[in-house]
């Protein structure tokens, strides 16, 4: 069998054939924690899209345009739960208030919304990419933002799909079926970004979450948790949610990516 | 390839430009000029008349000219409201109709409750109508957003909502106030709370909000607002009037009255008209003495007097409905009319829903009953003139009144 190291992992780090077992979601973090040391870099796209994001947090205060408080913020509690990489705004607009806006609104508005996408988008790209080590292309790129553009312009223009559940059993039962699915899809992104194809990457996440489908839950949950957790902060929570749940998940995408590519390297090799 | 850092800060100038834009645009005109016919929003003006000067309805009698009942969920008690062709009704949803063929535009079902009041957007290429209801404000396009093929609902009818977390009264939810719309501002009172609130048409955020009493524990109750020349004016249980600034939401006066139980006040040029159980005063609007007094034998609680041509028509509630001197307070006629009521005038008739059964009409000058008229649904809204029509709320149904042949 080949014992195979993560490249520019720690040493510590094991071999492909413990992948099941070693992929915790603390050893994920650790990880994470291990790439920034060594390249802190990986934090700047984010960071930059967290002050971007507080920016038009600042701007939907102020301009004429009605406002929405952010989903989530709005709840005693709440878990912002996103398939890819990118952190809550304290403020939100409703694609509704758009409708019959006068050109200059309407033209400013949507800008501001769709380039808080497309930087988080790009930021995300930019993110797992150089964790990854793979090469960066522009058909990565476009199937990437395509991606994204998909689960988050889309239910947006169509209304934001949040159930209110009166039972506690049924809401549970309803929180379990929706993160099973995000789960499986989990890792989606990570794939995109290594520039597979929008099925390929969808049969490979399916794939490659089976064995670390609790990891993946913890992870899910926690980065849902922290990015509504610091989107509380005043003023600032916008940018922290961004500058740092951001870039913490597009990392740990890539971890798993990488770990998934070595183990279907080996398992060809062997 | 990997976008430029050139390229980014492009997109990043181009929204940048764009809201700068809006912020400059933003300055536009915040009111226009209303058609003829047009009722804006309950009681007609922002002083609360009740009284349109150029609209004219049926004088000797009255058959339905149309009849609009294919809505389902609509269930409405308040009166409508009519902007060009188009009449508004609220039950529980906003329904919009052609004013002329009754013809549904478009129905819109949510919480609803209050008579709309139509505002200006200097944002929106179409009016915003303010909604009201025991949680707060909605802010509604009048244009009705865009319909979604196949499903019959509409995309973008609400703007904005100003929800309030309010302890309510002391019997229960607060009952749903209408908004005023004065000089491109929306004035109401905070549902279940002492406080009014003044907020921007564009995206219901707040201007201002004045609490009224400090030691009211289920909130102060408010009636109506009326708004004039600058100041918002109102009543609250168990016997308070103040005037508030309408650009800060200061007051520039309050006082308690000698009765309780006060109703929605009117402004005129010749004073505030407040009305309560028993009594009808005049205060002066600059500091709130009392310019004239008026006892009548009444009962009234519900109801919301009109003026017109320098007369006050307020109902006792028991037997009569009185015509005063809006000058003197003296009584310049008195008519058989037993009930609860706001009445409405246009061009000569007072037009008096009685306990939301049975329309009447009488001679503004005279006293002199002209015609009844009972629909076979209850409740009968107070009635909106346009050109020649009056159009109420009855129920389940939204109808036009023309003049009988």
């Amino acid at each position: 069998m080949t014992s195979k190291r993560e490249h520019g992992a720690a040493d510590t780090e094991p071999t492909a054939s413990e992948s099941r077992r070693w992929l915790s979601t603390p050893v994920i973090l650790d990880a994470v924690k291990r790439h920034v040391s060594r390249d802190p870099g990986l934090v700047v796209p984010f960071m930059v899209v967290g002050l971007f994001v507080a920016f038009a947090d600042w701007v939907r205060m102020r301009d004429p345009i009605p406002l929405s408080a952010s989903d989530g913020l709005s709840q005693t509690f709440s878990i912002q739960y996103s398939v890819f990489p990118m952190g809550t705004a304290r403020t939100a607009r409703r694609a509704a208030v758009f409708v019959d806006l006068r050109l200059p609104y309407l033209v400013g508005g949507l800008t501001l919304e769709l380039l808080a996408v497309l930087a988080a988008g790009v930021a995300g790209w930019l993110t797992i990419t150089r964790a990854l080590g793979v090469e960066r292309c522009r058909s990565s790129l476009a199937r990437y933002l395509g991606g994204m553009s998909t689960v988050t312009i889309l239910p947006w223009m169509l209304g934001s799909p949040s159930i209110d559940v009166g039972s506690l059993v049924l809401g549970a039962l309803l929180f379990l079926t929706f993160t099973l699915v995000l789960v499986r899809v989990f890792l989606v992104p990570g794939f995109l970004a290594a520039d597979e194809g929008f099925k390929v990457a969808l049969w490979k996440s399916v794939r490659a979450s089976s064995g670390i489908r609790m990891t993946l839950f913890w992870l899910l949950s926690l980065f849902g948790l922290a990015s509504w957790g610091l989107a509380q902060i005043p003023i600032a929570g916008g940018l922290l949610s961004t500058a740092v749940v951001g870039p913490v998940h597009a990392i740990s995408l890539a971890v798993v990516v990488r770990q998934t590519r070595i183990e279907n390297a080996t398992e060809r090799d062997g | 390839m990997v976008p430029s850092r050139r390229r980014f800060l492009e997109l990043t100038g181009l929204a940048v430009t764009g809201t700068l834009a809006s912020s400059v645009v933003a300055g536009g005109p915040k009111s226009a000029s209303t058609p003829a016919y047009d009722w804006p929003m309950d009681r007609y003006d922002p002083e609360g008349t009740g009284f349109n000067p150029t609209a004219s309805g049926p004088k000797d009698g009255v058959k339905v000219a149309w009849s609009h009942d294919s809505t389902d969920w609509f269930r409405g008690t308040e009166s409508p409201i009519l902007l060009g062709d188009t009449l508004y009704a609220v039950g529980e949803g906003l329904l919009a109709l052609d004013a002329e063929t009754g013809a549904k535009k478009f129905g819109h079902p949510g919480p609803y409750q209050s008579p709309p009041a139509r505002s200006h957007s200097s944002v929106y290429n179409t009016d915003t109508l303010a909604v009201g209801s025991s949680a707060g404000v909605f802010g509604l396009n009048a244009d009705g957003g865009v319909g979604l093929p196949l499903t019959g609902a509409q995309f973008g009818v609400e703007r904005w909502n100003q929800r309030y977390e309010t302890g309510g009264l002391f019997f229960g939810p607060a009952e749903p106030v209408a908004p005023v719309v004065a000089d491109g501002e929306i004035y109401t009172p905070v549902p279940g709370e002492s406080d009014i609130t003044a907020l921007d048409p564009n995206d219901g955020e707040t201007r201002w909000r004045t609490t009224i009493t400090e030691d009211d524990t289920f909130g102060a109750d408010f009636n109506r607002p009326a708004v004039k020349d600058g100041l918002v004016y109102v009543t609250y249980w168990p016997n308070g009037v103040a005037a508030l600034h309408t650009e800060s939401g200061e007051k520039h006066w309050q006082r308690n009255v000698d009765e309780q139980l006060l109703l929605p006040p009117i402004a005129t040029e010749a004073g505030l008209v407040v009305p309560s159980r028993e009594v009808v005063w005049l205060l002066d609007p600059n500091d709130g003495t009392t310019l004239w007094k008026r006892t009548l034998d009444a009962n009234a609680t519900e109801s919301t007097p009109a003026v017109a041509d320098g007369k006050v028509f307020v109902t006792d509630e028991l037997e009569s409905l009185h015509a005063l001197d809006l000058e003197t307070g003296e009584t310049l006629w008195t008519a058989p009319f037993g009930g609860a009521t706001a009445p409405v005038v246009a061009d000569g008739v007072v037009y008096a829903v009685k306990e939301g059964y049975s329309l009447f009409a009488f001679d503004a000058e005279t006293g002199a009953k002209r015609f009844e008229f009972q629909p076979p649904q209850v409740p009968l809204s107070a009635p909106v003139v346009g050109d020649g029509v009056l159009y109420a709320v009855n129920r389940e149904r939204v109808i036009a009144l023309e003049e009988a042949k």
